[in-house]
């Protein structure tokens, strides 16, 4: 077990390096670039400032930025062109813009926000209490109202409850939460006054929001829990232990529950995922101070340095919650097993 | 107020509602429903509030070019001279200004250079003295070579400051500038021209004083909350970004018996739907501007709307460097803006949000357009046929870019109706997101591009100077010797009554055969709390919470 976390932590190592250096080639073939302005401005500080001026790997085509008026940008030492390649002598391969926010990381930063004074740490750290927070809180109404309603619409197979649940759940899976949200504000903010509209300054602030992000899962998971009943409920062992003539309900809370919520388990992972990675809009509708704004915002300020360090922090969130899953798994399930 | 507990209640009333595995229904008939239209401003807020669309960039008045940026300066720092509540109704621009930290200040007989007085109670935060090296120092970093400062260029009206923001940092010599302290309470300012809006720039954020010691010790730290020293009527009390900034009063300001609002608390929205939510759940005072249309136009009629005429326009850029474009030919552009009902556009289009653009410098004290745009369709026909495209014969198909906005479209889309039912022309609409419209604009890479421009001051000048040849906000190609002449005189002419009819004929030149066809003038329309006193239309949207008070009821 301790080797298979070992080689899932340096293969995780290797797919985070693998992300940062896609992403920041990405972020570089988006047109435009963090210091243009509508006006005018002192666009040459803002370039030198950000290292514009380098080439983004040490292999490059083309002009490395339209020249601006008046000011004088860096200039490569030593440079061999092939047709329309150009290739950075190796003495200058640190300076590249790839090299340097390499040695950025490697500081323990993830580089100052190109829009705004505050560190890339900074602005990152301020928003994800509150996005970790609304997520599990999501998580929690998921798990709360999905699993009970799943195995009542299980058990009462083809009943009217089973209809209704289900029905209600496939309304809560096809209706985003961008419609969801204003409506809810609609109902319980303007109209009955109930909880404020928007921001996040007491707990009572973060109700509206987590049901807005976690009824879709609620539905999901509702559905996930109703298969897996119906799945479970006609096997053999379930036979078994009613032939024992144990209680309808210890039948279900001992036996089948378990088998029954096993795609439950493994949706976790992805589910807590998504929910923390997912909270864009719902942030934006109720205003709140979380870090899906900033991975909107800052691709469209073409922020790169935020853009990378949103991406490095939700990345790194995914493979591990991926790793931990899998982990998990062995310890519910004993047919499972990693170790050779 | 609720108990949590109840809340927890109605949560649970809501996910019966929503889920439905339950059979009762949820009960809404207990609580009397509270009505929208009801909404009192600022009952649910324990001090005054103001929402604030984005955080700010900076802190630093010496880098920032933004509104947001703006209003957190305006009110943390202080100026030698401060905008005054009001720009309604005034012809004489000097009353536009309040005294700062200048007590007074004379103007030689040639206009070019100013002496400041500087009151010597003026303080920083920490209670030292606001000093004439302090103002040095400052505008001397803002010229500094490689110093991020945005709005540098705003300094150049003063000897010798273009030349030293040019020269590699270290080579240039601030002696040369025309910026003197002959003792801590003297500022002498010499300029390149007589440049009568020069009082005016004083009280803009780029001139504002910075601190000189807290800069040289904590160097881009020094506007971190715990380390910011400022010189206005508040002190910036706490941030919390994405969430609030509170500010508090300045006890070591001057004139600190003046100000009311003793707090302010700014929340930090950038959804406008989610403003106009908080402005009626009562928890802002003041909703700031930027309102969606939609949401504004319901509210027309409530008593805390607010509609105040903007120093900006809003107008479409013609780019007439491409050989090949129609556009090229001024007549072609002539008969375009001809073809624009542009009272039609702003009361069937816009909800009457705006004003009709007569030209392209808006209203403003001390200045009056003489030339008028009109909306003449024959007129257009004609211009149009001269310039080879009888009733938009062969005329080849134009390209409109804006960015990606629903204001902005359905402007597009009535102009392209127009254009093609007066004149028989054809126009593609183009949408790009905002970066990548600013590319395409500063390149050059368009053919008619939306665009808005808002002044920095109550000249002209500032509408004007930008479609010389060389400014770097032309961005069309545009270059016409006899206008840049014309302004080139304009900057160097004493006489104020002289100015102004030479930058008149400048503007003739510019409606005439310019790059541009304006649209409408801005508007500023918000929502701020009737009780409010001391909030009154500023052009510029400044408004200073020193001139605000909020009886309390």
């Amino acid at each position: 077990m301790t080797r298979f976390i070992l080689r899932r932590l340096l293969a995780s190592i290797a797919v985070l390096l693998v992300i940062i250096t896609l992403s920041l080639w990405l972020t570089r073939q988006a047109p435009s670039n963090p210091c243009l302005k509508e006006r005018e401005a002192n666009t040459c500080a803002c370039v030198k400032d950000n290292f514009l001026d380098r080439p983004v790997f040490p292999v490059y085509s083309g002009q490395v930025l339209s020249p601006v008026q008046n000011c004088a940008f860096w200039e490569p030492e030593s440079v061999v062109s092939l047709g329309p390649v150009s290739i950075l002598g190796p003495s200058e391969w640190g300076e590249t813009q790839y090299s340097l926010y390499l040695g950025t990381l490697a500081s323990g930063s993830l580089g100052k926000s190109m829009k705004t004074d505050l560190t890339v740490i900074e602005t990152l750290k301020s928003g994800l209490p509150f996005t970790i927070q609304l997520g599990f809180q999501a998580l929690l109404i998921s798990l709360i109202l999905g699993i009970p309603a799943g195995l009542i619409a299980g058990l009462r197979q083809n009943t009217m409850v089973d209809y209704s649940t289900m029905s209600v759940a496939m309304v809560g899976v096809s209706v985003p939460s961008i419609v969801l949200g204003p409506l809810m504000i609609m109902l319980f903010s303007l109209r009955l006054g109930w909880f404020s509209a928007v921001g996040w300054e007491s707990f009572a602030d973060s109700i509206l929001p987590s049901f807005t992000l976690g009824l879709y899962y609620a539905a999901y998971v509702a559905r996930l829990t109703r298969g897996g009943m119906l799945e479970v409920i006609r096997k053999d062992y379930i036979r078994t232990a009613r032939a024992k003539g144990l209680t309808e309900t210890m039948v279900v809370m001992r036996h089948a529950l378990k088998g029954a919520l096993l795609p439950v388990v493994s949706y976790l992972g992805p589910a807590t995922a998504a929910l923390l990675t997912g909270s864009v809009v719902v942030e934006e509708i109720f205003s709140l101070p979380g870090i899906g704004t900033h991975f909107v915002r800052s691709a469209l300020n073409r922020d790169y340095n935020l853009v990378l360090g949103t991406i490095i922090l939700y990345s790194t969130i995914l493979v591990f919650l991926n790793m931990i899953v899998d982990v998990l798994y062995t310890l519910i399930d004993p047919r499972v097993s990693y170790d050779d | 107020m609720m108990t949590n507990g109840f809340r927890y209640l109605c949560a649970l009333a809501l996910l019966a509602f929503v889920v439905g595995c339950d059979s009762k229904k949820p009960d809404g008939t207990t609580t009397a429903p509270k009505q929208v239209e009801e909404f009192v401003a600022g009952s649910s807020a324990s001090e005054f509030t103001a929402a604030l669309t984005a955080d700010p960039e900076t802190m630093d008045p010496a880098k920032m070019s933004g509104a947001v940026e703006g209003e957190i300066a305006m009110n943390l720092f202080e100026g030698l001279l401060m905008p005054g509540p009001t720009t309604e109704g005034l012809a004489d621009t000097s009353k536009l200004l309040n005294f700062g930290v200048a007590e007074s200040y004379t103007t030689s007989e040639d206009g070019r250079t100013y002496t400041f007085k500087l009151r010597s109670d003026a303080k920083w935060t920490n209670g030292d003295p606001v000093t004439s090296e302090d103002f040095a120092f400052s505008w001397r970093r803002v010229l500094t070579n490689g110093f991020p400062a945005d709005y540098a260029s705003m300094m150049w009206v003063i000897d010798g400051a273009e030349a030293y923001n040019k020269a590699p940092a270290g080579e240039g010599d601030w002696e040369t500038v025309g910026v003197k302290t002959p003792d801590a309470q003297t500022l002498i300012v010499t300029l390149v021209n007589p440049t009568p809006y020069f009082p005016e720039l004083t009280a803009f954020y780029t001139f504002f004083p910075v601190p000189k010691k807290a800069v040289e010790e904590k160097g881009d730290e020094w506007t971190k909350p715990e380390n910011i020293v400022s010189n206005g009527p508040y002190r910036l009390a706490s941030y919390q970004p994405q969430q609030e900034i509170k500010f508090e009063l300045n006890e070591h300001y001057w004139d600190k018996a003046a100000v009311n609002l003793k707090s302010i608390r700014f929340r930090i929205i950038s959804d406008s739907n989610a403003r106009v939510n908080a402005y009626k759940t009562g928890e802002l005072h003041w909703a700031g501007s930027g309102l969606p249309v939609a949401q504004i136009t319901a509210l027309l009629t409530h008593p805390d709307f607010k509609q105040e005429p903007l120093l900006g326009t809003y107008y479409y850029r013609v780019n007439v460097s491409k050989q090949d474009s129609p556009t090229t030919n001024a007549l072609v552009r002539q008969a375009l803006s001809l073809a624009i009902d542009r009272n039609s556009l702003v009361n069937n289009t816009l909800n009457g949000l705006y004003k009709p653009a007569e030209s392209f410098v808006p209203p403003m004290p001390g200045y009056e357009s003489t030339t008028k745009t009109a909306y003449n369709i024959k007129r257009a026909k004609d211009l149009l046929a001269e310039a080879g495209y009888p009733n938009g014969k062969d005329f080849p198909a134009v390209e409109l870019l804006y960015n990606t906005d629903e204001n902005h479209k359905l402007v597009a889309e009535t102009v392209q109706a127009m254009w093609k039912q007066n004149l028989n022309v054809d126009v593609k609409l183009n949408n790009k997101e905002w970066k990548t419209y600013l590319q395409d604009v500063d390149t050059m890479a368009y053919q008619i591009a939306r665009a808005g421009w808002i002044g920095d001051f109550n000249d002209p000048m500032t509408f004007l100077d930008m479609w010389t040849a060389e400014n770097g906000n032309n961005d069309t190609g545009w270059a016409d010797a006899e206008y840049d002449g014309l302004i080139k005189s304009a900057q160097q002419e004493v006489d104020k009554t002289k100015r102004v009819a030479i930058l008149q004929q400048a503007e003739t030149i510019l409606l005439e055969r310019g790059p541009i066809i304006p649209i409408y003038y801005y508007s500023s329309n918000l929502l701020i709390s009737r009780f409010v006193k001391g909030f009154e239309p500023h052009n510029r949207d400044v408004h200073l919470f020193k001139y605000m008070s909020l009886p309390s009821k």
